[in-house]
């Protein structure tokens, strides 16, 4: 594999959490999107967790980005004050809503229909106890 | 509630419709989709750059909490930071996000 490919870079961002809505979502409501509309990632449901593991998905470019830029030394101690304390609020205040719900993109829909149905024929992976009542190391 | 706690790991999935599943442990955090085009490799290696990045969040979030904390305690004390620290998380946190070792 080429270094290129290698070490590509990923989607630009800012990444946009969108909640979706309809029955066949009721496995995952939180989609990340690029700000071009494409799928980036479907949020699994968990329990009080689903929402601020979004917020720190969608996040994640603009932290890379803010960290490389500290690494580089490029960013004044001021710049990087108020930085560090807007990228704290975006990821941390529960306030931050995700855009409203809504119908998917055109087409993205079937997509996700077709993964979700796939998903329903799997095991579904969820809060599991820390060991088996049998003693056993469980199935991984 | 915060977010599920790290670290967090993206593994090679096997679906069709996703390359990478981001999990802890114990829990599902994500799973990033396969890319309209998925067969180029240029399409491949996006998002195996998607799912690196996506499983350094909590790191790199961790790192620009240090960082803000450092700042902040800046102010009061200046010679008491540890910069070289900070720039070392901050250079651990970016190469998992890039994938590297």
């Amino acid at each position: 594999m080429s270094p290129a490919l290698k070490y590509a870079r990923p989607t630009p961002g800012p990444w946009i959490v969108k909640a979706l809505a309809g029955h066949v979502f009721e496995l995952s409501k939180l989609l990340i999107m690029a700000p071009s509309g494409a799928p980036i990632a479907l949020v699994a449901a968990q329990p009080g967790q689903m929402a601020p593991n979004a917020r720190l998905l969608a996040s994640a470019p603009t932290l890379l980005a803010f960290v490389q830029r500290v690494a580089g030394k490029g960013l004044t101690r001021a710049e990087l004050r108020a930085g560090a304390r807007a990228l704290l609020i975006q990821v941390d205040v529960p306030g931050q809503a995700p855009e409203p719900p809504g119908a998917p993109p055109r087409g993205l829909r079937d997509q996700l229909t077709d993964i979700l149905k796939t998903r329903t024929k799997g095991p579904t992976r969820t809060q599991r106890p820390a060991s088996p009542p049998d003693g056993s190391n469980g199935d991984r | 509630m915060s977010h599920t706690p790290g670290p967090w790991t993206a593994r090679p999935s096997f679906s069709m419709h996703w390359d990478y599943a981001i999990e802890t442990d114990d829990v599902d955090i994500a799973h990033v989709l396969r890319l309209a085009h998925h067969d180029e490799p240029r399409e491949l290696a996006i998002g195996r750059a998607n799912a690196h990045l996506i499983a350094a969040a909590p790191e790199l979030l961790a790192a620009l909490k240090t960082l803000r904390f450092i700042l902040e305690a800046l102010d009061l004390d200046p010679i008491a930071t540890d910069y070289t620290s900070i720039l070392e998380r901050a250079d651990l946190a970016i190469a998992k996000a890039e994938g590297k070792p």
